[in-house]
């Protein structure tokens, strides 16, 4: 009998990477250290009767390319129009579509931005939605001069707005449109979740534009329903999936991946190995360091994981009314109220200290999915930008301290009290490093930026997934395309074990 | 009849010189026009004091490129650089590094801080130098076009592609890390010790309004090791006289080529007619014809304020309305009655002879562009300032000294607006003070004058649109082919027989004379002139 092709991790990339291997006639098992499988897309109950969707709380990024591929739909994943997000700060709020920044006076703008992203994102998402070509100088330059050749057919026009707002800071790109700042920010916010980025930074368009081109559908369910529908299709594909099984090492021999050594001594022989935790937690953490192949330990260590990320799950006792928003029911909320606030909250996370006024990218999925509180009750599933370095450290106070000012700045636009709260919930950059292992707190288990993306993800001679390992393959978001919950790297990582 | 120029070149800056001498050296009847009472715009030097001379906004040579030097035959003209042969930084803490020519005694001093880096600084350097190279290769020669499917155009490309292989896979990496990444991040690669990475960061940031951590300021980094592959050990320096020499130098050179060249000839407007450059009309209303004119003023300047938007089209205008400028540094130069002491380092040894950089570590900058990003002026900038009179006594009467300290930031657009710096001049000159102050702490006692020009100055006094000492943010989205933007990054411009030759052209700013020759030799080449 082979040996079975093991995946380490069942998040959504691991799911993915495992089910497609399954349906394609390979015996495979998931190893996952967790009770359950979902890494940061598994819903939990955080307060009794409340349940949050996922750290992840969207999973719109989800590539319908993976779901037909899996046949997802079959498993239950259904998808719809994503809602429009609301932008509110204490004095105005403002909805971001169509008819929101018409009444903003920005339909124009608004119809011309769109239609530059529209022409714009189907060749990022073309890009990205494959496997990175080969950056090396002694790679064939005809995958290069294709995707050239593909940029220039954009026109002259786009191609050179496309060059010269690429490297550009996202809030001058934004404000060629737009001089209202509240459109400006709830358009930057969701672009920078995983980057050490402001507004203000060179190059967050580029981040900007590589998340409009794979934003697509919303799972119905959220990233919840997506794990259930991924699980749903491992089980069919007849995928053993293993909790609870955390792994020790992956035992190398002759530059060869043989097992992967769980921490109870179980050796799982392995014809390959799919990672899908990080990158640098692969290579540094389960690779014996004498097996490590000396050229790539310097490209690892270099690989940046500091996370800016947290988030806020909140039990509420009642349902909740946004100011500004009049009849229109809120699913999805940016708090913030102009780019410039975005960037001090950055600043925040550079000297290491709580965000002064957190800037909030929030949903409610109660709102859209029964089941997850109390009839009448709400659950907030809030994420927010914090440092996973805090001179104070993370500690219980400054644990609570986020919490109560998540809470402020949502009183502050909503008819919310202190009261009508059942419970918080505070996930930090150190629980997404010690529960989750996410090095560094990064939720995408490598930081977001030029350098860091598409064929450099996480390093050029790693882009491809395979590594100096014979067998071992890396497969988590900390791979291209990067963004959370594609099913990409997972599916890619397959691939790529396919081909071998 | 009047005479007609084979061109006019409108600013007499050390680029409208050396377009004007490469034009005249090829026998073309050229005049420059300057609107100051000197030549050399920002490369000016002037006795603002009696017995002390400044090299007012800018204050060192970087990055002059050695072959204008040689075609022009500058040295014959007067040209003397001392290349810089320190770089010293001290900390508040009493502690201080200085790099050298001489490997050896860098390793020394970095090994005070950390060994390892230490033993990477010299492996550092030879990637850098290396890299440097390829560098080199797309400043020499005008911007390539990855638009353009011409034959020469594609050429061009695949040259610069086969020079980039060349490099090989590591270097290609660094290469392509050194365009993304910031300066902090790039060197966080390489070395540990902070107080080593600051003041190496620093020049990522000269002139721009990104911080040490933006991203995309590694890139100016490479700028360092030019100078090596061009023999010099440094890549900055000196002229004697100030950098106004270097412009009378140029001007000299253009002279002896038979250009003319006014001072206090303002240009009003450049007359377009039919979409053809003719002439000029001066301040005082004098008109000028020329076949060509060519501008060695700011992109925006040129095209909105001396050609009109009428004159050009739509999405040029907005072009050069979204071209970012916004001035980050100010210019304080001191009058000294003696040699101030450094705390960590007393005495004007060799370690002063060079720049002195004060940027104690990598937070400490980040702190200061965070306040401009909000529009003020940082309390505690950085600073880069050198002792011209320990070059050169002439600068200043005897047992006398200038300071001259280079600031960032100090953004244009300040917080009221900045028509109100006036207001503002004095707190930045002091904190400028107080800053220096806290590393050579009998400065205060000998400051005998004090210049300071905010970045509404540099616009007043210079021309220098928001006060951007460089024409035009040198940011990756302004550069190379899109300089000062995308079409027109070979010198050429919407209207007919109109050039730019200044700092907002390719390849960009800094006392390098690249974008003045390179404008003349591809008009030259085009048989433009």
């Amino acid at each position: 009998m082979t040996h079975p092709i093991v995946v380490i991790g069942a998040g959504v990339e691991g799911l993915v990477a495992a089910a497609h291997l399954a349906r394609s006639g390979q015996r495979v098992v998931v190893v996952e250290r967790l009770q359950r499988p979902g890494g940061l897309c598994a819903g939990d109950e955080f307060h009794p009767g409340y349940r949050h969707v996922g750290i992840w709380h969207d999973a719109s990024n989800f590539a319908t390319t993976v779901s037909d591929a899996l046949g997802l739909q079959l498993h239950g994943l259904r998808r719809e129009e994503r809602k429009a997000a609301f932008v509110v700060c204490p004095e105005r709020g403002l909805w971001l579509d169509t008819s929101g920044v018409a009444d903003a006076g920005y339909a124009d703008a608004w119809n011309v931005h769109q239609g530059f992203l529209s022409r714009i994102t189907p060749l990022a998402a073309g890009w990205l939605e494959q496997t990175p070509p080969v950056l090396s100088t002694t790679a064939a330059l005809l995958p290069l001069a294709k995707r050239a050749l593909a940029l220039r057919r954009l026109g002259r026009a786009d191609m050179l707005s496309l060059l010269r707002v690429g490297p550009s800071c996202v809030d001058d790109f934004l404000e060629e449109s737009f001089a209202d700042p509240l459109i400006r920010a709830g358009l930057a916010v969701p672009a920078l979740h995983g980057s050490w980025m402001g507004p203000r930074s060179p190059q967050s368009t580029a981040l900007y534009l590589q998340q409009q081109a794979l934003c697509g559908q919303a799972v119905v369910g959220g990233p919840a329903a997506l794990i259930h529908a991924l699980v749903a299709s491992c089980a069919s594909a007849g995928v053993e999936i293993q909790c609870d099984a955390p792994v020790d090492h992956i035992e190398v021999a002759k530059g060869r991946a043989r097992a992967v050594v769980l921490a109870d001594g179980t050796a799982l022989t392995a014809a390959q190995v799919i990672s899908t935790i990080g990158p640098v937690e692969t290579l540094e953490g389960l690779v014996h360091p004498s097996h490590r192949p000396v050229a790539q330990a310097d490209v690892v260590r270099r690989i940046r994981t500091r996370g800016t990320f947290a988030k806020v799950h909140m039990a509420i006792k009642r349902s909740l009314t946004f100011k500004h928003a009049e009849d229109r029911v809120v699913h999805s909320a940016i708090v913030a109220a102009h780019p410039l606030d975005v960037e001090r909250s950055f600043d925040d996370v550079k000297y290491r200290r709580l965000p002064r006024v957190p800037i909030l990218d929030l949903r409610i999925p109660s709102h859209s999915t029964e089941g997850l509180c109390p009839d009448g009750h709400c659950v907030m599933s809030i994420t927010t930008t914090v440092g996973a370095e805090q001179d104070a450290g993370w500690t219980a106070e400054t644990r609570q301290a986020l919490g109560v000012r998540v809470l402020e700045t949502l009183a502050s636009v909503t008819d919310l009290g202190r009261d009508d709260v059942a419970a918080i919930q505070v996930v930090t950059p150190d629980d997404l490093q010690t529960r989750w292992g996410h090095r560094g707190g990064h939720p995408m288990h490598g930081e977001m930026a030029l350098d860091q993306i598409w064929a450099l993800r996480p390093a050029p001679a790693l882009a491809q997934h395979s590594t100096a390992i014979e067998g071992l393959y890396l497969g988590s978001t900390g791979t291209s395309p990067g963004l959370p919950a594609t099913g990409l790297s997972g599916m890619h990582a397959a691939l790529a074990v396919l081909g071998d | 009849m009047s005479t007609v120029y084979d061109a006019i070149i409108v600013g007499g800056g050390h680029n409208g010189l050396t377009c004007a001498a490469y034009l005249a050296k090829a026998g073309r009847k050229v005049l420059v026009l300057e609107k100051r009472h000197v030549l050399g715009g920002a490369a000016v030097s002037e006795e603002i004091y009696p017995g002390f001379t400044y090299t007012v906004c800018s204050y060192v040579v970087s990055l002059l490129r050695p072959w204008i030097i040689r075609d022009l035959d500058l040295a014959k003209h007067g040209l003397q650089i001392t290349p810089l042969e320190a770089s010293f930084t001290p900390y508040p803490d009493g502690r201080s590094l200085c790099r050298w020519p001489d490997a050896a005694r860098t390793r020394e001093e970095i090994a005070a801080f950390s060994p390892t880096d230490a033993d990477r600084y010299p492996e550092f350097g030879r990637a850098m130098g290396q890299l440097a190279r390829f560098a080199k290769a797309v400043i020499d020669q005008p911007a390539p076009d990855p638009t353009s499917l011409r034959p020469k155009d594609l050429m061009q490309m695949l040259g610069l592609g086969k020079e980039l292989r060349g490099l090989g896979n590591n270097l290609a990496e660094i290469q392509l890390k050194l365009t993304t990444m910031s300066a902090v991040d790039f060197l966080r690669e390489w070395f540990e010790s902070d107080e080593l990475i600051a003041p190496m960061a620093c020049s990522g940031i000269i002139g721009t309004f990104l911080g040490v951590k933006s991203p995309g300021t590694a890139y100016v980094l490479l700028h360092h090791y030019m100078g090596e592959i061009d023999g010099a050990s440094r890549a900055w320096g000196f002229a004697k006289g100030g950098n106004g020499a270097v412009s009378e130098a140029i001007a000299s050179a253009a002279r002896s080529f038979g250009a003319e060249i006014r001072v206090n000839a303002g240009v009003q407007h450049i007359v377009v007619k039919n979409g053809r450059a003719t002439g000029v009309v001066l301040d005082n209303g004098d008109e000028l014809h020329a076949k060509t004119v060519v501008s060695g003023c700011e992109p925006r300047l040129t095209f909105l304020g001396m050609v009109g938007e009428d004159h050009l089209p739509d999405d040029f205008v907005t072009s050069m309305k979204r071209y970012k400028l916004r001035g980050s540094s100010a210019k304080v130069n001191l009058s000294l009655d003696g040699f101030p002491e450094f705390s960590s380092r007393p005495g004007d040894g060799p370690h002063v002879r060079g720049d002195v950089a004060i940027c104690p570590s990598t937070d400490y900058l980040e702190r200061a562009y965070d306040q401009a990003k909000y529009g003020e002026h940082s309390t505690r900038p950085y600073i880069n300032a050198v002792f011209p009179t320990l070059f050169d006594r002439s600068m200043a009467p005897e047992g006398k000294h200038v300071l001259s300290c280079f600031v960032q930031y100090a953004p244009y657009d300040r917080q009221g607006g900045a028509d109100t710096w006036p207001d503002h001049r004095d707190h930045l000159g002091d904190d400028v003070v107080d800053t220096l102050a806290e590393y050579m702490p009998d400065i205060k006692d000998r400051i005998l004058h004090r210049q300071v020009l905010t970045p509404w100055d540099l616009e007043q006094e210079f021309g220098l649109t928001e006060g951007n000492i460089f024409h035009g943010e040198l940011s990756l989205d302004q550069l190379l082919f899109q300089r000062p933007t995308a079409g027109f990054a070979r010198y050429a411009t919407p209207v007919k027989n109109l050039w730019l030759c200044g700092s907002g052209a390719h390849p960009g700013g800094g006392v390098m004379a690249a974008p003045g020759a390179l404008a003349a030799l591809h008009m030259l080449q085009t048989k433009a002139i």
